[in-house]
């Protein structure tokens, strides 16, 4: 779930000191797992050791041990998976923001958008994967289309509670000193609903992570998702654990940038 | 109403009257009804009465936010249609734009009628500086304590250069010192800037004070029960504050209010010419 973007007061910063708490539970589970995986009371194919686990990965990165057919591929199937990604992404943030923000500050946008919107919403995103297939066919565009498909929703909503959020006294004030119409659209509607239309690019960015992997587990020649379906059937478990842990990484930092992102954008606003 | 009357005039209320209609067919109610006053070119005419007398809505209809249902709403012999930077308006509340800077904020209305981005910023620089707040202009208003955000608000009016600068309660929110500070403000670049000036507020001091007449309204619907002139020199200073004469005044400032409230003196309320 999102963290809210906290806002940044000039003499709030606390001494820097490493929270232990946090790394008990991890560190706790990671020496059971060493645990079972030496004693053999888990089999390497249900769950590889610690070790194991960290050789397939720095191999599937570095490809300097061929220990499988992935080896040192990491980066081109990383590359692929972010296209799909940033590609659903974008196209759902054009849309969601666009449409959102008008359906917030337009009845009108409203009751001609809104219900259409709510109706496509109830069909839950996975149930659109064989129809994507078979307007899209096995390949990128399928992704492409669960991603911005399932990405859209969340910024629409987000953008229209930003829009219609916008205290009328602004734009009165806006009004009193000469703004036109599409003025009071571009530069008070627009500035003053985007915190809550930034939670929802936060939002959509982890949904569109998600719907990667169902994009891919299709059968799209590269992509992480892929590999983790294709490693699956080989039985290369460590592979599919690295590929987990690789989306769950870029999810992360990507997350990071886009909150960095807005911190730029949208210094000291208070909601 | 002779027209020779109607030119020395620069704000006009004549007969203006605001009806709101019920909700769901039910009893709609009149704001202010047969409400007349006139200010003056460059005067500083104060507006006081009981709550909800529709001194809120008087600003409404001479800001151009509402219409009146009828009557008339003037400025400069013409018709009020609809808001603008002619008729600055200081609210209340924070009304200052949270995305951006103190020099943003003032700049606003200058970008709008296109004025380029050096002019603006000299011409916002300038009126920062009439307010004593060029040191500020990076800062977002939520960095600014109140008395600097409504100074803010006030620079960011005067940056246009309006015909007529409509003041609703602006200094309520503020505590006493800040708001003794800011009314002399509001004098010192009155006196420079020449702008006629109605300021509605519903402490009485304050409107004798600052102003050169005080309208006293009467409970909703609202009208004018009597317009009461303030002969107090100025400039007005904080000695001001303890002249006798403005004891008086305020005495009989507070009088009319007590009878505004009763209703038996609405069908003798004077026509204040």
């Amino acid at each position: 779930m999102a963290q809210p973007i906290a806002i940044e007061r000039p003499e709030a910063a606390a001494p820097r000191r490493l929270d232990w708490l946090p790394f008990i539970l991890p560190g706790v589970l990671l020496s059971a797992w060493a645990l079972l995986s030496h004693t053999g009371h888990v089999p390497g194919y249900v769950l590889p050791s610690p070790g194991r686990l960290v050789l397939s990965a720095l191999d599937f990165v570095l490809g300097k041990w061929h220990l499988d057919a992935y080896s040192g591929t990491f980066l081109q199937h990383a590359a692929a998976s972010l296209q799909r990604v940033a590609l659903g992404f974008a196209l759902a943030a054009l849309a969601g923001v666009l449409c959102g923000l008008l359906t917030g500050c337009s009845p009108h946008a409203r009751r001609l958008l809104d219900p259409s919107v709510h109706a496509v919403r109830a069909v839950p995103g996975i149930g659109w994967l064989p129809i994507a297939m078979v307007w899209f066919g096995v390949g990128t565009r399928t992704a492409v289309f669960l991603i911005a498909l399932a990405a859209f929703f969340p910024i629409y909503v987000n953008a229209a509670l930003g829009a219609r959020t916008v205290r009328p006294l602004w734009l009165r004030a806006a009004r009193m000193l000469g703004a036109s119409q599409r003025d009071l659209f571009l530069t008070v509607t627009l500035p003053a609903g985007l915190p809550a239309t930034a939670e929802g690019l936060r939002l959509g960015l982890g949904v569109s992570w998600a719907y990667l992997v169902l994009g891919e587990l299709t059968g799209v020649p590269d992509g992480l998702g892929a590999v983790m379906m294709d490693a699956r059937m080989n039985g290369q478990v460590e592979v599919i654990l690295t590929s987990m842990l690789a989306i769950a990484g870029m999810g992360r930092l990507s997350d990071l940038l886009l909150v960095a992102l807005f911190r730029r954008v949208l210094p000291l606003h208070p909601r | 109403m002779d027209s020779a009357f109607l030119q020395s005039c620069h704000i006009v209320v004549h007969q203006a009257g605001k009806y709101y209609p019920g909700h769901g067919g039910g009893e709609g109610l009149w704001a202010v009804r047969d409400l007349t006053l006139c200010a003056r070119p460059g005067e500083f005419a104060a507006v006081v009465g009981p709550s909800g007398c529709g001194k809120s809505t008087l600003l409404s209809l001479l800001a151009g936010f509402e219409q009146a249902t009828e009557g008339k709403v003037m400025l400069e012999g013409r018709p009020v249609s609809g808001p603008g930077p002619d008729r600055g308006v200081v609210f209340q509340e924070d009304a200052l734009f949270p995305w951006l800077t103190v020099l943003g904020n003032v700049c606003y209305g200058l970008h709008r009628r296109g004025v380029s981005r050096p002019e603006a910023r000299d011409e916002a620089m300038r009126f920062l500086h009439l307010v004593g707040l060029e040191e500020f202009a990076d800062y977002y208003p939520s960095q600014l304590s109140g008395g600097m955000r409504q100074r803010v608000a006030l620079a960011r009016v005067l940056a246009n250069r309006p015909r007529a600068l409509l003041m609703d309660e602006p200094f309520g929110a503020l505590d006493a010192l800040t708001r003794m500070e800011m009314q002399q403000l509001l004098l010192d670049v009155w006196q420079k800037l020449n702008v006629t000036v109605l300021f509605v507020t519903h402490d009485v001091e304050e409107a004798i004070f600052l102003a050169d007449r005080v309208y006293v309204m009467t409970a909703r619907p609202g009208r004018v029960l009597r317009r009461v002139e303030v002969g107090l020199p100025r400039p007005r200073t904080p000695d001001t504050y303890t002249d006798p004469a403005l004891t008086r005044l305020r005495h009989e400032v507070l009088d009319l209010l007590l009878e505004a409230r009763n209703p038996s003196v609405l069908s003798d309320a004077i026509y204040p010419y």
